[in-house]
C-alpha cells in the first residue's frame, strides 16, 4: 500500500456526517428574493411550468 | 428586479379588487415562516366566489388557462406559472380569512399560516406521493416554528390525511434534534 493510499483511507470522507441544517430566514421575503435572483442569473431560461393542480382535495 | 418578483407583484396588485384577497401557499409562502428554499411556483388560495374575478384579471394579464375545476386552476404566461385554489371547505376557508399581511419587497404579501401551510402540503402529499419536496416542507416547518405551532390544528391535518403515524415520527425527530 503506497502513502497515498493510506493517506486516502484515514481520512474520512467529505461529506459524511454532515446534517441538512437549513438557513432560517427573516420573514420578509427578503432571502428568498435574494435567492431567486441568484438563480435566475444562473438559469434564465426557466423550465416548463409543473403539471396542473388536481386530485384529492379535502381542505 | 427579478422576474419572479415582477410577476408576483403584478398579480399581487391586480388581485386587490377580490372580495377576499388571496393568499400565498406553496413552496414560496414557506419564506414567510422562516423556511427558505428556491422555488418558482407562484401557488395562492382564493375564495371560490373570486374564481371568474380572477380568471378576467389573469386574461387580461396574459395568462391562458390550461385547467380549471372547483377546486383549482393553473394559468400560463409564457414560462411563468400561477396556480389558484379555491377556498370553499370551511378549513380553506378559515385559513384564507385568517391569513396573515406581510410587508414584502412585493408588496403587501396575505400568507397562510404555517399550520395551514402543512396542511396543504399534506393535501399534495395525498394527491402525489412521490412529491419529496412536500416531504421535506413540513419537517422545515415543524422545525423553524418547534414549540409555536398549534399542535392541535396540525394533528387534525394530519388525521384528515391518516398519516398520524407520520407525524408522530416527524416529533420524534424534533425532540432528538432538540439541542
Amino acid at each position: 500500500m503506497t502513502h497515498l493510499e493510506q493517506d486516502c483511507i484515514s481520512q474520512p470522507l467529505a461529506g459524511c456526517e454532515v446534517k441538512n441544517i437549513g438557513v432560517e430566514g427573516k420573514s420578509d421575503f427578503s432571502d428568498w428574493v435574494d435567492l431567486m435572483e441568484a438563480i435566475e442569473l444562473l438559469c434564465p431560461t426557466w423550465p416548463a411550468p409543473s403539471a396542473q393542480v388536481d386530485g384529492l382535495f379535502r381542505m | 428586479m427579478s422576474r419572479l418578483v415582477a410577476q408576483i407583484k403584478q398579480a399581487v396588485a391586480a388581485f386587490s379588487e377580490c372580495k377576499m384577497p388571496p393568499a400565498l401557499i406553496g413552496g414560496l409562502a414557506l419564506a414567510a415562516h422562516r423556511v427558505v428554499r428556491a422555488t418558482r411556483d407562484v401557488d395562492f388560495l382564493a375564495g371560490s366566489e373570486d374564481a371568474d374575478h380572477l380568471h378576467e384579471v389573469l386574461i387580461g394579464l396574459g395568462y391562458r388557462c390550461v385547467h380549471r375545476s372547483e377546486d383549482a386552476a393553473n394559468y400560463l404566461r409564457n414560462d411563468e406559472g400561477l396556480d389558484l385554489l379555491y377556498a370553499h371547505r370551511p378549513i380553506a376557508r378559515k385559513l384564507l380569512k385568517e391569513a396573515v399581511v406581510y410587508p414584502t419587497v412585493m408588496g403587501s404579501l396575505r400568507v397562510v399560516s404555517a399550520e395551514g401551510l402543512i396542511g396543504f402540503k399534506l393535501q399534495a402529499l395525498a394527491n402525489d406521493s412521490s412529491r419529496i419536496r412536500d416531504i421535506e416542507d413540513i419537517r422545515a416547518l415543524l422545525s423553524a416554528r418547534n414549540g409555536q405551532l398549534d399542535m392541535q390544528e396540525i394533528r387534525e391535518y394530519f388525521a384528515l390525511f391518516d398519516r398520524m403515524q407520520w407525524l408522530d415520527e416527524l416529533i420524534a425527530e424534533n425532540t432528538d434534534d432538540s439541542p
